[in-house]
C-alpha cells in the first residue's frame, strides 16, 4: 500500500499525533497535507538527523533491509533483530510504536486481530538513500570497446511497447468468450505486438486470472494498462478508457517510463525486499554511467535475484548490461528519479514526412503524436526511429477513427512544421476522395402503420418540426434528443406510440464508467501478493500497558533502581522481564551489568537464568558486548540487585 | 539525441541519412562503401547494411573499427550494440577463409583450426575437400572452387579467392581511336576507373567482380574496355535478344573486332566466335524439366578468358550453377543495382565477385553524364460509357478497361504536340490499343510479333533520327538502347518490379544530343486502379530521388489542369 492511502486510512487520533511532531507541525499548520510532508525528502532528512543515534532509526534500517515494503509481524522483526543485533524485544516493540507515531511505519489488523506492520511501498524510495545508500560510485571513464555487451535484440522502452498493445486493444477491445475466458486468437494478436517474452518475465512469478491462456507479457500489459487507467475493465470487456488514455498521452516519454518503473518496482519488485531495494537504488544512479552489478547487492546473498531483475530491466529497454574485465556491469539509459522534471518535448518538427508517404518518427516524439500516428498510418518499423506509412487502408482507418482529411493534414503539418510534400497531399486527397460518401448510421426511426398516418403526423406543426427526414411514405427520422417530446406529442394528438424499439436501442448503449475510486491494490490484472488494503487499518497506537502487559501490576521499584529482593521476588521479576523481552540491570559483586534473560531454569528449590550479557560496567569502564554474545547461565545467588530496564515510554504515553 | 549529426542508425542495419546536413556528401560517400542505397525520397535517404555490403567494404580495404567509428561519429543516436557486433562479425569474416593456389592443388586456408573444424562439420563444404585438412589448410577439388564459395557465402562466410585466373585464348582487340562518325573515342574517367578497379591486384583477389553503374552510364563501354585490356576471348551474357544486337553493334562500331570475330548465340542463331554474345534465356532453355540445360555447354565450348554478365542482378539460377563451375575464368558483372528480387545477393558475391566500383545515379546526373529526368503522371477520366463498363466489370477485367481508355489517345496527341520534333517512345501493354493508336496517329509500332530484323531496323531508324516517334509493346522494357529517346509515354501496363521501373526509366536516361533532359509520362485513367498502380511507380521514382508531378487532362476543353510541366 502506498503512503497516500496509508495516511488516509489513519484514524484522526494518530494523524493528530503525527502532525504534532515539531518537524511536521509547521508545514502541516501551513496547510501542507500530511502525506505530502511524510513523503518529502526534506522531512525524511530532518527526521533522520534528529534520530541519528536513536533505536528507532536502527530498527527502521533493519525493517528496510529485511522487509522493505513486505508486511511483517512484530514478532518476526523481533526474532530477526534479537538474533542479529543487541536489541531486546521490548526495545523493538517500543521503537516500532514510535515509528508508527512518526508516520513511518503503518499497521493493519487482519480479520482475526493479528497485527501486520509495513512500510508504504513508495516510501522505500525515501528511506533507502538515507539509511542504505548505494556504496560505490560509477566505474568512471570506460573504454567502450572493452565492454562486451550481451548481444540482444533491440528493445523499445516499455512505454512504447505498451502503447502498441494498447492501441491494438483500442481497435479491438478484449472480450471474454461465453466460457469466461479470453479468446486465444486475441491473445496471439496482442502478443504479436510485443517483443517482451515469457522467459524474460519468468523471474517475476506473476499470478493472474486465466494464467493458462494468457502469457505473462500480455498479463503485464493488461495490468499496467488497468493500473494506469488507460484500460478499463467493465463487464466482459477490457477496452480503452478515453479519459485515462488522454491523461496518459499527455505524459512525456520519460514520465511515462518513470511511472511504469515505479509500478514495476512497487508491485512486482516489492515482493522481494532485496529486489525492491535494488530497484529504488537504481533511481539514485547517474544516467549512462557504468556501475558494477554488485553495488545493488545491499542485502548480501541475493545476487541471483538482482541479476534476474537487471535482465528484466534490460529487456524493457531501460538499461544496458555488459562485462568489463570479468565484472558484470550495467548502466541506465534514462532517468527514473522523481527529481527529474518532466522535460518539455521539442515541438519543433518532431516528425518527417517523406514524399513517398513514409513518416519518420524520431525517438523524442511524444506519446500523443505516436498514438495519432498509429491511428492514421501503418507501422513499418519500430526501432530507434519509428517508421510509419500512409496507405489507402490507413486513410480508411483514420477516417473511421474520426480524422477528416484536413485534420490529418493539419496533424502532419504541425508535426513537421512545414507543408506536406505535394505527393503526400495528393495521396491523402485521392484516398479521402472516396471516403465518407456513404456511411452507416444509427438513427431513431419513427414508424407509422401507413402513409395516411404519416401524413397526419406531418400536418401537426409541433410534431412536424421534430421530423428530420421522411424515409419512404410512412417513416421519419427523428433526433434522439427529441424522443420525449415526440412521444408526448404523439400521445396528445391521439397516436400513443409503442415503446419496444426504443427500449431495444437503449440496450445497445452500454455506459462504461471509468474506475476512479478504486485503490491501487484493486486495480490491474495481476494478483497483488502483499495486498494489505483489504485489511482494516490499526486504529490505535499501543499504550504502555499493551506493550508491556501487567505493567501497572508490578511494584514501581522494579523499574526504578536495582534492589536486592527475596529470591522468589527476584525470580518473579526476571520472569516478567522474560515475558516482556526486556533487559535487566544486575549488580554482581560490586559491578553492574545489563543482562537479557531468555529463560529461567528451575531445579528443585534452586533456579538460574539463561541469557546474554549486553553490557558490563565496572568502576572504570563500560564493556559493550556484541550482539552474538554467548548464552550464559547466571544462578539466582549471583544476582545481588536487579531491576527491569524498559525503553523510554515517554513519547508513546502521550497517545 | 544530437541533431547536429546527419545519421540515424537503426538496429536492423537501416541507416537514415539527412540530405540537408552539411556533411551529407561526405557521409553519403562513406555509406556507399559500407551499405546499399535503398531509397532516397525527400530529405531522408535510406541505406541498408547487409552481410554482402559489409563484405564488399572489407574487400575494398575497410576495417570494422574504422566503419564503427565513422558511423558513431556521424550518428545522432548511439549505435545499437547488436549492429556493432554484426558489423564486426561480418567484416572480420572476410579474409578468414582464403582460396590460394599451391603445389598440391587449390588450397582452402582457414584463419584458425577452430574455424577449419567448423568447416569440416558442414558436409556440403567438406565434401569438396580432396584430402583431410592439415590444421588450417585443406586441398579442395579444383572443380569445387565455385561450389564451395557459394556454400560458404550462404553460411555467412565469404571466401577470399586468391587462386587467380587462367588467361583464356588470346584475342587481338583494341578500342578504335575514332568512331564511324569520326568522333574521337575516349573513355570517361569513371569508366577507366571501373576497369582498373575490376582488374585490381590479381595476386590478391582482384580480377573478378561487379561494377555498379546507373542505366545510361555506359556499362557497355566498361565491358568493351575490359575486353580490350585483357585481350582474350569473351562470352557476353545479356537479358534479351535486342540487347545482344546492341552489344554486337557497339563492339563492331567501337573496337577493332570484325564481323567474323563476333557471334550471336540466341534463339535464332547459334554462332560461337571469339567474342560471343548470348541471352540468359537461351542458356536456360530446355525441352523438358527433366532435361539438362543443353546450351550451358557454351561456357566451356571455348577457352574464354572473360565472361561478362550484363544486368547481373537478373542472372537466373541455372547460370549461377554453371558459373560456379568456371571460377578460373575472369568474370565481370554489370548492373545498376545489387539488389536481387530473389534475394540471391550472396550468390552473386560468391560467384561473380565483390563489388569493385560504384557511382550513384544522381551523382552521374549532376555531372551531366546522364540526362536529368522529369516524371509526370497525366490523369484522364474515362468517358461515361467506359466508366459504366469499368464499374460493372469483374476485377480481373478492370485493369484492361482502364488501360485502354480511349481518351488516352487525346492525351498522347497533345503530348506529341508539346514535344514535337523530340525523339519519343510510346510504351503500352495491350496490342489492340497500340495498333489502334498506331492507326489513329499514324505512328510506327514494334511488337513482339514483329520479326527481329524488322524491329532492329526500326530501332536503328529511330536512333538515327529518321523516325521521331515509336510505339512499342513491352518488348522495349529491357536492355534496349535507344540513346536519343528523350520522351517516353507509358499508356498502359502494370507497375512492374523495381528493376523493371529502373529499366523503363533507363530507356530515356542517356544524355541527349540536344543537351536537354528526359521526360517520362505515365497516362492513367482517373478514378480507376491505374491511379494506385501509378502511385507505386511514383513511390519508386520518388525513392530514386526524381521529382514526380501529376497533371489532369480535361477532355471537355482538351487542356491540362495543374499544368506544371514546361516543355
Amino acid at each position: 500500500m502506498n503512503l497516500l492511502l496509508s495516511v488516509q486510512r489513519l484514524p484522526d487520533s494518530i494523524r493528530r499525533l503525527i502532525a504534532s511532531d515539531p518537524a511536521v507541525k509547521l508545514r502541516h499548520d501551513q496547510g501542507e497535507p500530511l502525506e505530502a510532508i511524510l513523503g518529502s525528502r526534506k522531512w525524511a532528512e530532518t527526521w533522520s538527523r534528529h534520530h541519528s543515534e536513536s533505536q528507532e532509526l536502527r530498527v527502521l534500517r533493519a525493517i528496510l533491509m529485511n522487509f522493505a515494503s513486505v508486511p511483517f509481524e512484530v514478532e518476526a522483526l523481533s526474532k530477526l533483530m534479537e538474533r542479529t543485533s543487541a536489541f531486546t524485544g521490548a526495545e523493538i516493540r517500543v521503537a516500532v510504536t514510535k515509528l508508527r507515531r512518526s508516520g513511518i511505519v503503518y499497521a493493519v489488523r487482519k480479520a482475526w486481530g493479528d497485527q501486520l506492520l509495513y512500510l508504504p511501498n513508495d516510501s522505500i524510495t525515501l528511506w533507502q538513500p538515507l539509511l542504505l545508500p548505494v556504496t560505490g560510485n560509477s566505474i568512471g571513464e570506460v573504454n567502450e570497446r572493452e565492454v562486451s555487451y550481451s548481444a540482444r535484440e533491440f528493445r523499445l522502452p516499455l512505454s512504447l511497447e505498451l502503447l502498441s498493445v494498447w492501441h491494438e486493444i483500442a481497435i479491438n477491445p478484449i472480450a471474454w468468450t461465453t466460457k469466461g475466458t479470453i479468446h486465444r486468437t486475441e491473445v496471439t494478436r496482442l502478443i504479436r505486438k510485443m517483443l517482451l517474452s515469457e522467459r524474460e518475465l519468468s523471474c517475476l512469478s506473476l499470478a493472474y486470472p486465466q494464467q493458462d491462456r494468457i502469457p505473462p507479457q500480455l498479463a503485464l500489459a493488461l495490468d499496467l494498462g488497468l493500473h494506469s487507467r488507460v484500460l478499463n475493465k467493465a463487464g466482459n470487456e477490457i477496452r480503452i478508457s478515453a479519459k485515462g488514455l488522454s491523461n496518459w498521452l499527455a505524459l512525456s516519454l520519460l514520465e511515462a517510463d518513470r511511472r511504469l518503473y515505479a509500478h514495476l518496482s512497487d508491485c512486482y519488485g516489492a515482493i522481494n525486499p532485496a529486489i525492491h531495494l535494488a530497484t529504488v537504488s537504481i533511481l539514485t544512479l547517474n544516467v549512462m554511467e557504468w556501475y558494477r552489478d554488485d553495488i545493488l547487492n545491499i542485502t548480501s546473498g541475493r545476487f541471483e535475484a538482482i541479476n534476474d531483475w537487471l535482465e528484466l530491466l534490460q529487456s524493457m529497454g531501460w538499461l544496458e548490461r555488459g562485462l568489463l574485465h570479468g565484472n558484470s556491469i550495467f548502466r541506465i539509459k534514462q532517468p527514473f528519479s522523481l527529481a527529474v522534471e518532466n522535460q518539455p518535448s521539442d515541438k519543433q518538427g518532431t516528425l518527417f514526412v517523406q514524399p513517398d508517404g513514409e513518416i519518420l518518427v524520431p525517438p523524442e516524439t511524444g506519446l500523443k503524436e505516436r498514438w495519432v500516428l498509429s491511428e492514421i498510418a501503418e507501422l513499418v518499423t519500430a526501432d530507434a526511429v519509428f517508421v510509419y506509412r500512409l496507405t489507402r487502408s490507413s486513410c480508411i482507418e483514420a477516417c473511421n477513427a474520426g480524422y477528416s482529411k484536413q485534420s490529418l493534414i493539419d496533424f502532419l503539418e504541425q508535426g513537421t512544421c512545414s507543408p506536406l510534400p505535394e505527393s503526400v497531399a495528393r495521396m491523402i486527397e485521392d484516398w479521402y476522395a472516396a471516403l465518407g460518401k456513404a456511411r452507416f448510421s444509427e438513427v431513431l426511426l419513427l414508424r407509422t402503420d401507413n402513409a395516411t398516418t404519416a401524413e397526419k403526423l406531418k400536418n401537426d406543426p409541433e410534431l412536424a418540426e421534430k421530423l428530420l427526414e421522411q424515409v419512404g411514405d410512412r417513416d421519419f427520422i427523428i433526433e434522439a434528443s427529441s424522443y420525449k417530446h415526440v412521444h408526448a406529442r404523439l400521445r396528445t394528438i391521439g397516436f400513443p406510440p409503442l415503446e419496444d424499439q426504443r427500449d431495444r436501442m437503449g440496450d445497445q448503449v452500454e455506459i462504461v464508467p471509468d474506475s476512479e475510486v478504486e485503490d491501487a491494490d484493486h486495480l490491474g490484472w495481476i494478483y497483488k501478493r502483499n495486498a494489505i488494503s483489504m485489511f482494516e487499518a490499526d486504529r490505535s497506537l499501543p499504550m504502555a500497558e499493551e506493550l508491556f502487559p501487567g505493567l501497572s501490576d508490578i511494584p514501581a521499584t522494579w523499574l526504578l533502581k536495582p534492589r536486592t529482593y527475596h529470591l522468589s521476588t527476584r525470580k518473579e521479576l526476571l520472569q516478567q522481564a522474560i515475558n516482556w523481552k526486556a533487559s535487566v540491570q544486575v549488580e554482581q559483586k560490586g559491578s553492574t551489568g545489563l543482562f537479557v534473560p531468555n529463560e529461567l531454569r528451575v531445579e528443585g528449590a534452586k533456579w538460574s537464568v539463561i541469557g546474554q550479557w549486553r553490557q558490563k560496567f565496572s568502576d572504570d569502564n563500560i564493556i559493550t558486548l556484541n550482539s552474538h554474545a554467548e548464552n550464559v547461565e547466571v544462578s539466582a545467588d549471583e544476582m545481588e540487585g536487579v531491576m527491569i530496564v524498559l525503553p523510554s515510554l515517554e513519547e508513546i504515553e502521550t497517545n | 539525441m544530437n541533431r547536429s549529426k546527419p545519421l540515424w542508425v537503426q538496429s536492423d542495419g537501416t541507416v537514415l541519412l539527412d540530405e540537408r546536413h552539411p556533411e551529407y556528401e561526405e557521409t553519403r560517400d562513406f555509406l556507399r562503401v559500407i551499405a546499399e542505397l535503398h531509397k532516397r525520397p525527400g530529405e531522408w535517404h535510406t541505406y541498408r547494411l547487409t552481410p554482402v555490403t559489409l563484405w564488399n567494404a572489407a574487400a575494398s580495404g575497410w576495417q570494422s573499427e574504422q566503419v564503427l567509428k565513422r558511423l558513431a561519429d556521424h550518428s545522432r543516436n548511439a549505435l545499437p550494440h547488436r549492429l556493432e557486433e554484426e558489423i564486426r562479425t561480418q567484416m572480420r569474416r572476410y579474409g578468414q577463409i582464403r582460396l590460394t593456389p599451391s603445389p598440391l592443388g587449390l588450397t582452402l586456408i582457414a584463419e584458425s583450426s577452430e574455424l577449419m573444424t567448423q568447416l569440416c562439420n558442414w558436409e556440403t563444404v567438406s565434401s569438396a575437400f580432396a584430402y583431410p585438412p592439415a590444421e588450417t589448410n585443406v586441398v579442395i577439388h579444383e572443380a569445387s572452387r565455385g561450389r564451395i564459395k557459394r556454400e560458404l557465402a550462404a553460411k555467412g562466410y565469404p571466401v577470399k579467392d586468391e587462386a587467380g585466373f587462367h588467361a583464356g585464348e588470346a584475342l587481338e582487340i583494341s578500342l578504335r581511336e575514332t568512331s564511324d562518325t569520326g568522333a574521337p573515342i575516349v573513355l570517361r574517367d569513371y569508366q577507366v576507373e571501373a576497369v582498373k578497379a575490376l582488374l585490381g591486384d590479381e595476386t590478391l583477389d582482384g580480377g573478378s567482380g561487379v561494377i555498379v553503374l546507373p542505366c545510361g552510364a555506359g556499362k557497355t563501354w566498361v565491358g568493351m574496355a575490359a575486353i580490350a585490356k585483357l585481350k582474350c576471348e569473351t562470352l557476353i551474357l545479356t537479358p534479351n535478344g535486342v540487347s545482344v544486337s546492341q552489344w554486337i553493334t557497339e563492339l563492331l562500331r567501337n573496337t577493332t573486332l570484325t564481323d567474323g570475330e563476333v557471334g550471336e548465340y540466341t534463339g535464332h542463331k547459334k554462332n560461337v566466335k571469339p567474342i560471343t554474345v548470348a541471352t540468359y534465356q537461351v542458356l536456360t532453355h530446355r525441352s523438358s524439366k527433366s532435361e539438362e540445360y543443353p546450351h550451358l555447354a557454351l561456357f566451356v565450348n571455348r577457352d574464354w578468358g572473360l565472361i561478362i554478365y550484363d544486368e547481373v542482378h537478373l542472372l537466373p539460377a541455372p547460370v549461377f550453377r554453371m558459373t560456379a563451375e568456371i571460377q578460373a575464368t575472369r568474370r565481370l558483372g554489370l548492373t545498376a543495382t545489387l539488389v536481387r528480387e530473389d534475394g540471391c545477393e550472396k550468390d552473386a558475391f560468391a560467384l561473380i565477385g565483390p563489388k569493385r566500383y560504384e557511382i550513384p545515379w544522381k551523382a552521374m546526373e549532376d555531372k551531366g553524364w546522364i540526362a536529368q529526368a522529369a516524371c509526370t503522371e497525366v490523369r484522364v477520366a474515362l468517358d461515361p460509357e467506359t466508366a459504366i463498363l469499368y464499374a460493372a466489370a469483374p476485377k480481373r477485367s478492370r485493369h484492361r478497361i482502364a488501360g485502354e481508355n480511349p481518351r488516352k489517345t487525346e492525351v498522347v496527341r497533345s503530348l506529341l504536340e508539346r514535344h514535337h520534333g523530340m525523339q519519343t517512345l510510346i510504351i503500352g501493354q495491350y496490342l489492340d490499343q497500340l495498333r489502334e493508336m498506331s492507326n489513329e496517329l499514324s505512328l510506327p509500332l514494334i511488337t513482339g510479333e514483329m520479326p527481329h530484323r524488322n524491329r532492329k531496323q526500326l530501332f536503328d531508324r529511330f536512333n538515327e533520327g529518321q523516325i521521331d516517334v515509336l510505339l512499342v509493346s513491352k518488348v522495349a522494357n529491357f536492355a534496349v538502347d535507344l540513346p536519343n529517346a528523350s520522351v517516353a509515354i507509358q499508356i498502359s501496363g502494370s507497375y512492374g518490379s523495381r528493376q523493371e521501373e529502373a529499366q523503363r526509366l533507363g530507356r530515356i536516361m542517356r544524355p541527349k544530343q540536344s543537351g536537354g533532359g528526359a521526360t517520362f509520362y505515365s497516362v492513367v485513367s482517373e478514378g480507376t486502379d491505374e491511379v494506385e498502380f501509378a502511385r507505386n511507380r511514383e513511390r519508386f521514382l520518388l525513392e530514386q530521388g526524381y521529382p514526380y508531378l501529376v497533371d489532369r487532362w480535361d477532355s471537355s476543353t482538351n487542356t491540362y489542369t495543374n499544368q506544371k510541366v514546361v516543355p
